[in-house]
């Protein structure tokens, strides 16, 4: 029998007919619709085809109950392969907003009450009998629409020169529209002021753009400030890396080369310019409604940025020059923005703990919140933050880059032909690849699953070591036949001409112990145990990609945490997202810094001890 | 299995009260203080640092085994000092400035002593000042620097400079060695041996040591 599947999307119903019996996925693929990428061509292995679906639905299959957390399928994600259609059901598809930014976050009020934006100003009438200056008549008319930040005395909004002059035009008429801006604690300025528009011209809109410097990659968000929802996104590599791929070497450019700090400023100030205008133009914005830029990203990244020196902070004691939130213009920053775009530098922590995570906690609304949360950034280095309302407690831990692939002999960035996702089927192993192409190495998720299958077959032991020929051949001749004597030293199979070396477990050791001995140190610091952690936030691309079993399989998260695992995606974006968009959530990312306390392993006397222990890997569940 | 094989196997595993036991069973024996030694304890380390050099064992194995070997030194520290067994040679090993990362040099410490030669540990973070008021302090025969951080290594040439300005230089070999360090850098700064890992470390300290004696 024919049903109806919906498909919801942003307030737009889309209806597919889908015969009884069918699953999610082959409705979906009948009706050319790509929602989602199924990596295992769905056969139920590789849980990459969840949505979101409610209606007359099969019960979870076993399958999904072990690829889904507890907490997923409560809110209704499904596997879109395992689930078949019984009657009429739907599927909702995220809308892009802050929300799907961070994946799946925890419900913030994200009301807009945006820090920068356009405001319609009512001035009461010039008179001859009472002498009052546009500006006071403009100041008086903001002061109405704007109680609450013109409450206390003497704070009256400060009026900027080039907005005087725009007022000269405009006052004749009864409406200016006026930029304004009000940062909690910095009182209200009025930076723009203009005539307002015209009926055949639409109104002014409020726009701001949300972005993420990370080392690796850089990604702008345009935002509609009157409703939150996101118009436009860009992302690319960060066009410094040709400076080198990991903060050091790029604080070493600014070292050894003269020019080195101007030139990666430069780079990233005309990547971010070229995003914005790119952005504005496919929204067909207006220059001018560019009110606000808010800026994440880790500190190494906001002085380059800023063109302050870094120098200090690749050597101890590491003292950055700068962590504090700092607003400036558009052009204060060398932006070829319009000149009265503000700019938010938004505040970081410590040398090695910085806005990107302090505006993620701010976003995830960690400091708020009662119940404890662990997030996890998962780079080359790995930045931890866990706390609740009472407090957070951050480190950051060099993990190194093997779970980007790299220094890993088969080791590849996530692009076709990279090995994805490993698993264990019966006593054999398999893999999928980006693309379905031939493999021809691991990407970070597949080198993670490779490990972790190979541990769980036992081919690698608790110390890391690989089997010799004959402990493998006491496993079987199938398993011993995974096991290959390289040119140095053994190596095992993934597929055929793909491989994981003993050197590479050693490299995959030091980054899980290193990420694991910093979350023991901070849920000991703080006085925890790890049942008292109650969601585990999984931010950057490696945490989104990686499957949460490998990872608790090979130690790099605690056993007992995989069911509290909540994909955050880019928390840093959305903090920056969430600050052009609301004054309580950029005051939040000020509240989240004042909360936080950073703790520096390098001086942790208990660090070595627990990255020892850390180095074996856990006994098998 | 003799009492020195039995040593040597006990401290590969790791296992500290049995090597102490041993040694003291080995004392009353009556074997000599420096055939313990040489043929239990170092024995064992050797084996050990064979195997980390090929990746066998790793970092914990060889701190046990390491600790294993102070248990057996304890003993016969007295023994070797009143037989007059000296050290292979003098080491002021540290991590230099701006750096703090440690694990790797503790185990080249431990390689060494492994292989009988006293070594001065001045820690991390440590100027080059420090390393020469070491290097003149014990006398050392060799002085080794570790760095782990790209930014960092460039202070391995200020020891050398310092070593020089100290009048220094040529008493001594200069080691150094981490992750980012290469042969290449090694000879452009003008230092002595460059070794990729602790247990190779170990092996050239002596090899200097004796060139020199
Ligand atoms: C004298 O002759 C010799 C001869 C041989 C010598 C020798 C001397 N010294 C060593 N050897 C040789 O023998 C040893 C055994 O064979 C070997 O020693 P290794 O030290 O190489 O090997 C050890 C046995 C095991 N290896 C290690 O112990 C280092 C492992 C990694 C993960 C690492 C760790 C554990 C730590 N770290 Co750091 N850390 C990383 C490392 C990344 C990685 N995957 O390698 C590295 C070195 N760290 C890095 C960074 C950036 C940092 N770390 C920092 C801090 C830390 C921790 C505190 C978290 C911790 C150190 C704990 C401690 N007390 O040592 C910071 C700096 C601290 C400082 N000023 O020193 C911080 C700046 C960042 C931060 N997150 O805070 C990176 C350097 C990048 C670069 N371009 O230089 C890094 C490569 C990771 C990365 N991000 O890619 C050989 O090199």
């Amino acid at each position: 029998m024919s049903e109806i599947l919906t498909l919801v999307h942003e307030g737009t119903r889309t209806e597919i007919p889908a015969e009884a019996g069918t699953s999610l996925l082959d409705a979906l693929i009948a009706a050319g619709e790509n929602l989602v990428s199924a990596t295992c061509a769905g056969k139920g292995r590789c849980g990459k085809c969840r949505l979101r679906a409610s209606g007359a639905l099969s019960e979870p299959s076993e399958r999904e109950r072990s690829l889904l957390s507890a907490a997923e399928l409560a809110g209704g994600w499904r596997l879109a392969c395992m689930t078949h259609i019984e009657g009429p059901a739907r599927i909702d598809r995220p809308a892009t907003t802050v929300a799907t930014i961070l994946a799946e976050g925890p419900a913030i009020d994200f009301t807009p009450d945006p820090p920068a934006r356009w405001l319609r100003l009512r001035l009461s009438p010039p008179t001859l009998e009472e002498q009052v200056s546009d500006e006071e008549r403009m100041v008086a008319a903001l002061a109405l629409l704007t109680p609450d930040a013109s409450a206390s005395p003497g704070s009256a909004a400060r009026v900027s020169m080039a907005a005087l002059a725009g007022l000269a035009g405009a006052a004749r008429h009864d409406s200016v529209e006026a930029l304004v801006r009000m940062i909690p604690g910095r009182g209200t300025e009025v930076l723009a002021v203009a005539a307002v528009s015209t009926a055949d011209q639409a109104s002014r809109r409020s726009l701001g753009i949300g972005v993420d410097i990370g080392t690796t990659t850089v990604v702008s968000y345009l935002i509609d400030l009157s409703n939150g929802a996101i118009l436009g996104t860009k992302s690319g590599l960060n066009d410094q890396r040709v400076f080198g791929a990991d903060v050091i070497a790029r604080i070493q450019a600014t070292i050894e080369r003269e020019t080195g700090l101007e030139e990666q400023r430069l780079r990233i100030v005309s990547q971010l310019t070229i995003m914005a205008h790119a952005l504005l133009a496919e929204a067909q914005a207006r220059s001018e409604e560019l009110v606000s830029m808010a800026i994440a990203g880790n500190t190494t990244m906001l002085h380059l940025f800023a063109g302050v020196p870094p120098a200090a902070i690749s050597t101890a004691p590491f003292p950055p020059v700068f962590t504090g939130l700092h607003v400036g213009l558009a052009p204060e920053f060398g932006l070829d923005l319009p000149e009265t775009s503000s700019v938010f530098l938004l505040p970081g922590l410590s040398g090695y703990v910085g806005a990107d995570i302090v505006s993620g906690i701010a976003a995830l609304g960690m400091a708020e919140d009662p119940r404890c949360s662990l997030l996890l950034d998962i780079g080359t280095n790995g930045e931890l933050a866990l706390g609740d309302s009472g407090g957070i407690l951050s480190c950051t831990t060099a993990a190194g880059p093997a779970f980007e692939g790299a220094g890993i002999s088969m080791g590849m960035g996530g692009v076709v032909g990279a090995i994805d996702f490993v698993w264990i089927e019966g006593s054999r192993i398999a893999c999928s690849t980006i693309g379905d192409a031939k493999a021809q190495g691991l990407c970070g998720s597949g080198v993670l699953d490779a490990l972790a299958c190979f541990i769980e077959l036992g081919l690698i032991d608790g110390s890391g070591r690989i089997l010799d020929a004959e402990e493998a051949a006491a496993l079987g001749t199938e398993l011993a036949s995974l096991r290959q004597e390289g040119e140095t030293e053994p190596r095992l199979l993934v597929c055929e001409g793909v491989w994981l070396s003993q050197g590479d477990v050693r490299q995959l050791q030091l980054a899980t112990a290193a990420i694991g001995a910093g979350i023991e140190i901070l849920i000991k610091r703080s006085g925890k145990s790890v049942g008292e952690v109650e969601r585990v936030f999984l931010a950057g691309g490696f945490g989104s990609f990686m499957d949460v079993r490998s990872a608790v399989r090979v130690g790099l998260i605690p056993r007992g945490l995989e069911d509290r695992v909540v994909v955050a995606g880019n928390s840093s974006g959305a903090g920056a997202v969430a600050a052009c968009l609301s004054r309580a959530r950029l005051e939040a990312c000020d509240q989240a810094r004042a909360r936080s306390s950073y703790i520096e392993l390098s001086s942790s006397p208990e660090f070595n001890d627990l990255f020892v222990e850390h180095l074996f890997f856990p006994e098998q569940a | 299995m003799s009492t020195l094989e039995d040593i040597s196997a006990l401290l590969q595993k790791g296992k500290a009260n049995d090597v102490k036991a041993n040694v003291e069973k080995a004392i009353a024996e009556g074997l000599s203080a420096r055939t313990i030694l040489e043929e239990g304890l170092m024995a064992g380390m050797n084996i050990i640092g064979g195997k980390f050099k090929r990746n066998e064992v790793y970092v914990p194995e060889v701190l046990i085994a390491a600790r294993a070997m102070n248990a057996g030194l304890v003993p016969l520290k007295p023994l070797l000092v009143s037989s007059g067994v000296k050290a292979t040679g003098i080491v002021v090993l540290g991590t230099v400035k701006g750096d703090l990362h440690d694990i790797g040099k503790n185990l080249v410490k431990m390689m060494m002593e492994g292989k009988g030669l006293e070594v001065h540990d001045i820690g991390v973070d440590a100027t080059s000042d420090k390393f020469v008021a070491a290097a003149k302090e014990f006398n050392a025969d060799v002085v080794a620097c570790s760095a782990l951080l790209t930014t960092t290594m460039n202070e391995m040439k200020s020891v050398v400079e310092a070593l020089r300005n100290a009048g220094i230089r040529d008493k001594v070999t200069i080691m150094v060695g981490g992750a980012p360090v290469t042969d290449t850098f090694c000879k452009s700064i003008g230092a002595d041996l460059y070794s990729p890992d602790a247990a190779s470390a170990a092996e050239a300290a002596v090899a200097a040591c004796q060139k020199s004696a």
